[in-house]
């Protein structure tokens, strides 16, 4: 499975919603599971999924959109941390 | 800046107390599906925390840990010269519940007794007046006492907040003397953001009524009035790993402290991730780095002081332990301090029924 459905089928199924429903702007604004506890719940998911350690500077910036979250997770598996 | 250098004082007696009732964030708080709070206790490692039933308040916790510190350090009642009582959950609107301990400590009418508004930076703002107290003012003893019932401020049914806030209180006696090391502390203030975490109705601002005591589902996903605590969760993850991060980091600097000539960072409890976030951007192992999360949540102005309590009553007291302590939360009220403790005097936590 490539990449980023792997990212966006671990994110949904955390969130307990469809890959389907899982768009580039999906975001706290627009989908219901997403507040604030799940999301840091998500973060700590995908760290240990991937053995990441992401800089809390990172986990805020992921709150934005699934845009912004897909791509810092790829960032920081490239780069290894 | 309100960065502050204190010579001479000695505050290396700490005492803590919990309500004897807690609640199981497994097993309690129906409201929420299991899977959620499976997730939400592994993210915030608060397994439990104690509970304070109706009618026994954060003075009340207060009061036993003073009285446990004052009868184990044989201090007379009579040497006192203040109390400070930083606490968000008074007994009353008036008086300042620090004039009701004064009498229920016996404590002469010679004290000065008043409290501080602060919740979680209470600590650092409370040992700030209490070393200015004894360094400006020239008295010899502080009772420094931090203490809230946080549960009674959240709806029963607020995820956000109900599976974290716990209830504590503290007791410190600082003393004036000739200790040779310095109590530097310093203290941030950002009113800007103060409704990221607050009670928006009760007060003098908006006043009670039959609407602001009607419990909505909120668009945050949480269910609560107008006069239950609101926390906008990730405005106060990034105040906490932002602001906070960047002026311990500075104070660290400036004090030329670090990781390795530190013996404990003791951080407000807030959450086990957002703390280990904390200590890892400061580059301290995990050891140096004591919780008590796990035993007594978030327990607001207390918790610095109850995991210095607990973390001293539990290990070797004896010997000199220089300690960085952070507190951060309402205000946006952060502060830091740093003190060489020596030879501590920390009894056993006591439990209130």
């Amino acid at each position: 499975m490539p990449m980023d459905d792997q990212i966006k089928e671990l994110f949904a199924t955390l969130l307990r919603v469809s890959p389907d429903c899982i768009e580039d702007q999906t975001s706290p604004l627009n989908l219901d599971n997403w507040d604030s506890i799940q999301h840091l719940i998500v973060v700590a998911a995908f760290e240990e999924e991937f053995g990441l350690d992401l800089d809390p500077e990172d986990a805020v910036e992921m709150y934005r959109d699934f845009r912004t979250f897909r791509e810092i997770v790829r960032q920081r598996m490239a780069s290894g941390r | 800046m309100a960065r502050s250098v204190f010579s001479g004082i000695r505050s290396s007696c700490v005492a803590g107390a919990v309500p004897k009732a807690s609640v199981d964030n497994l097993t309690d708080h129906e409201f929420c599906p299991m899977e959620d709070r499976k997730k939400i206790v592994a993210l915030t490692k608060v397994a439990s925390y104690r509970k304070s039933p109706p009618g026994l308040c954060a003075s009340d916790l207060c009061f036993a840990a003073a009285d446990t510190l004052l009868a184990g350090l044989g201090t007379r009642r009579e040497d006192i010269d203040a109390i400070v009582f930083a606490t968000i959950t008074p007994d009353y609107r008036v008086p300042s519940t620090a004039c009701v301990l004064q009498h229920r400590l016996q404590c002469p009418s010679s004290v000065i007794a008043y409290d501080i508004t602060m919740g979680c930076s209470g600590y650092i703002v409370g040992l700030y007046n209490a070393c200015s107290l004894l360094k400006g003012g020239g008295l010899k003893r502080v009772l420094l006492l931090t203490g809230d019932t946080q549960s009674k401020l959240c709806y029963e049914e607020d995820k956000n907040v109900v599976f974290i806030l716990g209830d504590g209180g503290t007791a410190t006696l600082l003393e004036a003397g000739d200790a040779k090391s310095d109590t530097v502390i310093e203290v941030m203030t950002d009113g800007g953001r103060f409704e990221n975490l607050y009670i928006p109705a009760g007060g003098c601002r908006q006043p009670s009524t039959g609407e602001t005591r009607e419990v909505r589902e909120q668009p945050d996903g949480g269910k609560r009035s107008a006069e239950h605590l609101y926390m906008n969760g990730m405005e106060i993850f990034k105040f906490s790993v932002t602001d906070v991060v960047k002026t311990l980091s500075n104070f660290m600097e400036a004090e030329k402290l670090s990781a390795e000539n530190l013996e404990y960072l003791f951080l407000h409890q807030a959450n086990w991730f957002m703390n280990d976030k904390i200590a890892k951007k400061l580059k301290f192992p995990q050891e140096k780095v004591p919780y008590t999360i796990e035993f007594y949540g978030n327990t607001g102005s207390a918790s610095i002081p109850l995991t210095m309590a607990h973390q001293f009553s539990t290990k070797a007291q004896s010997g000199k332990h220089r300690c960085l302590l952070s507190g951060f939360g309402v205000g946006l009220s952060w502060g830091v301090a740093s003190m060489v403790l020596e030879d501590v005097y920390a009894p056993p936590i006591v439990e209130v029924a």
